[in-house]
């Protein structure tokens, strides 16, 4: 089973956004003041306003394509985007109708990928293969942004170093540097005046708490008690509609086409509390992850041929994603086990309660209304384990050290050096952000827009040139070389024989010169956290992930539920 | 290029996980002229061993 919020995480040099949709909406000023305005959650200590125009800036320095103005129905304005939405597909567009009957407006879905050539970087091709990393350098991931500007600008990157804990002066005033460990499980520690934890929102508590001294006997910057908790995700509604002719739906990205904030307000369904964000028009392919491999749960052998011969013409599908709020007692904290290094394991304790379960059956049953009024043959609620998407939260922040673990800058409260990056630091989560850790902690970083305490201003021009684009996104294919022998197969004798499993496979090692076994396996090398922080849940979801158990396509809850279709939220 | 540090030599800011996050704060610091040092727990993708054509 698969730890909590897991298969958004990932690892290597560029992160887990190495394989996200770079879907980039914004959250809503309703957002940062949930508890002053329907006295639930938490505020955050800023507004949409102050976040605003990083919003702008991060869309020019990554390129987000997109409809501004179609969106400012929604949200206050701001800047256009530097290129126009995307190309559309019957996949998406079939849609529009039949949501409008339903009052709810589709926008064109703002993603950080370009419809145009970008900073030296091509225009997409609408291959739909987003989620197993873009081929091409149409889509902004960190290797072809911020990361290649960084190593341009002289960072160095050290891989296979894991941090194992953050060093302290004998006072416990500063943080001095890190102790780390090489791929020859050698030693190091690297001092340096300021530390920043941007290692996932589970693994930086995980950090701060491993690094206990008898000056900070909880754990660094934990003197509130909050380090690890409020723990969040996203959770998704995926609803399913069959078509008997062609929708194109190998076309397009794997994210969305269209999107929608109609239900976005707090208490838009009724007995329910949470944001929900809509998503029309994902590319499907045949596989496990992010496809429609296991759209159909009930089906095996012929009944499973043939369904998956069907879908793949004509099968499309809405998602709906929901916000989970903030709770104390969803937390990461140490485990008894200990990893590679001898360090304390995280251990993941997580529950979703009843706004967030009404919150996910209300969004499947507008969903299914909404399918039937495509016309479509068949629709039906994909629905299986409840997802835990997007994991957020453990480092939040807030104006008080007593009841917040870092300031609006990602800076912690405890210790002037010591920061905090990417979404850990969120106090509600929304529910648009259904892009990984990228936007967010751009957003994060766009909170850390006063010079620190080194002087230095986080939130500097950060512009880019591009060039690393095709060569360096293939950098991530390493599963190439074990399963390419001898190269490509055609595609068209594999789809004959009707195996459609292995048709996928075929068509991306056609495509990306790796075998979709590759694939599968890249998306649950993710999975590979499981040695650090393990799930385990009060609720439906997630169960414990024990260090050492192999864990493979195939493992997630969302394989073993009965019913259709679990893995509905696999939107990053 | 900045010269590689050097073993046990101070740096600016040392970030935890090459990741999107941390991408950001190391572009903002490096152009500023700051020493940074990313520490990444996984490998580094490389296009030798990764698509068939190049890695073969």
């Amino acid at each position: 089973m698969a730890a909590l919020g897991s298969y958004q995480s990932g690892w290597g040099v560029g992160g887990a956004a190495l394989h996200y949709f770079a879907n980039f909406p914004r959250l809503l000023p309703s957002d940062f003041k949930m508890k002053s305005e329907h006295n639930r959650g938490l505020d955050w200590p800023i507004s949409y306003q102050d976040v605003a125009r990083y919003y702008d800036k991060v869309a020019q320095d990554v390129g987000v394509s997109g409809d501004a103005k179609a969106e400012e129905i929604w949200r206050p304005a701001g800047k256009p985007y530097p290129m126009p939405p995307m190309k559309t597909f019957r996949n998406g567009e079939l849609w529009v109708k039949a949501c409008a009957e339903h009052g709810i407006r589709l926008a064109p879905a703002c993603v950080g990928m370009n419809s145009t050539e970008y900073k030296g970087r091509p225009a997409c091709i609408y291959d739909g293969w987003c989620h197993i990393g873009c081929p091409t350098g149409a889509l902004s991931n960190p290797i072809v942004t911020y990361l290649g500007e960084a190593r341009r600008a002289g960072a160095e990157v050290r891989a296979r170093s894991t941090v194992t804990r953050v060093l302290m002066n004998k006072e416990g005033t500063k943080a001095i540097g890190v102790e780390y460990y090489d791929a020859d499980r050698q030693r190091h520690t690297q001092p340096a005046s300021v530390v920043v934890l941007a290692a996932w929102s589970a693994q930086n508590p995980r950090l701060l708490l491993n690094s206990a001294t008898a000056k900070h006997p909880k754990g660094l910057a934990n003197a509130s008690g909050l380090v690890g908790k409020y723990m969040m995700c996203h959770f998704a509604s995926g609803t399913w509609a069959l078509f008997d002719e062609d929708v194109q739906n190998h076309l397009g990205t794997t994210g969305a086409q269209f999107m929608s904030y109609d239900r976005y307000p707090k208490t838009s369904h009724k007995g329910a509390f949470g944001s929900t964000f809509i998503v029309a028009g994902s590319a499907l392919k045949t596989s496990d992850l992010g496809g429609f491999a296991n759209a159909r749960l009930d089906l095996f052998g012929p009944d499973l041929h043939a369904f998956m011969k069907r879908a793949a013409r004509g099968l499309t599908r809405l998602n709906a994603f929901g916000e989970e709020l903030p709770n104390v007692e969803n937390r990461v904290e140490l485990a008894t086990e200990k990893d590679e290094f001898g360090m304390p394991l995280g251990r993941i304790v997580h529950g979703y309660d009843e706004d967030a379960a009404a919150v996910w059956n209300a969004n499947f049953e507008e969903g299914l209304k909404i399918a039937k009024a495509t016309g479509a043959k068949e629709v039906w609620s994909g629905r299986g384990a409840m997802p835990t998407i997007h994991l957020m939260g453990g480092t939040i922040m807030g104006t008080r050290a007593s009841s917040s673990v870092v300031n609006s800058y990602g800076q912690t409260h405890e210790i002037a050096n010591l920061w905090i990056a990417g979404p850990g630091i969120f106090p509600t989560a929304g529910a648009s952000q259904h892009r990984l850790a990228k936007p967010r902690a751009h957003e994060s970083i766009a909170l850390c827009r006063r010079p620190g305490a080194s002087g230095r201003r986080a939130s500097a021009g950060v512009s880019l040139e591009g060039g690393e684009a095709g060569g360096r996104l293939r950098a991530r294919r390493r599963h190439g070389r074990r399963h390419a022998r001898g190269g490509a197969a055609p595609i068209a004798d594999v789809g004959a024989a009707g195996n459609y499993r292995e048709q996928a496979r075929r068509e991306h090692q056609h495509r990306c010169g790796r075998s979709g076994e590759g694939v599968g396996r890249r998306l649950y090398a993710a999975l590979d956290r499981r040695d650090h922080v393990r799930g385990e849940s009060v609720c439906l979801h997630a169960a414990a992930v024990r260090p050492g158990e192999g864990l493979r396509a195939g493992d997630g809850p969302w394989h073993r539920q009965p019913g259709a279709g679990g893995e509905s939220g696999a939107a990053v | 290029m900045a010269t590689p540090v050097k073993s046990g030599e101070k740096v600016d800011a040392v970030i935890a996980g090459a990741s999107a996050s941390g991408s950001v704060f190391a572009a903002t610091l490096a152009k500023a002229g700051k020493k940074v040092v990313l520490l990444e727990t996984g490998p580094d993708w490389q296009l030798s061993a990764a698509t068939s054509r190049a890695g073969a």
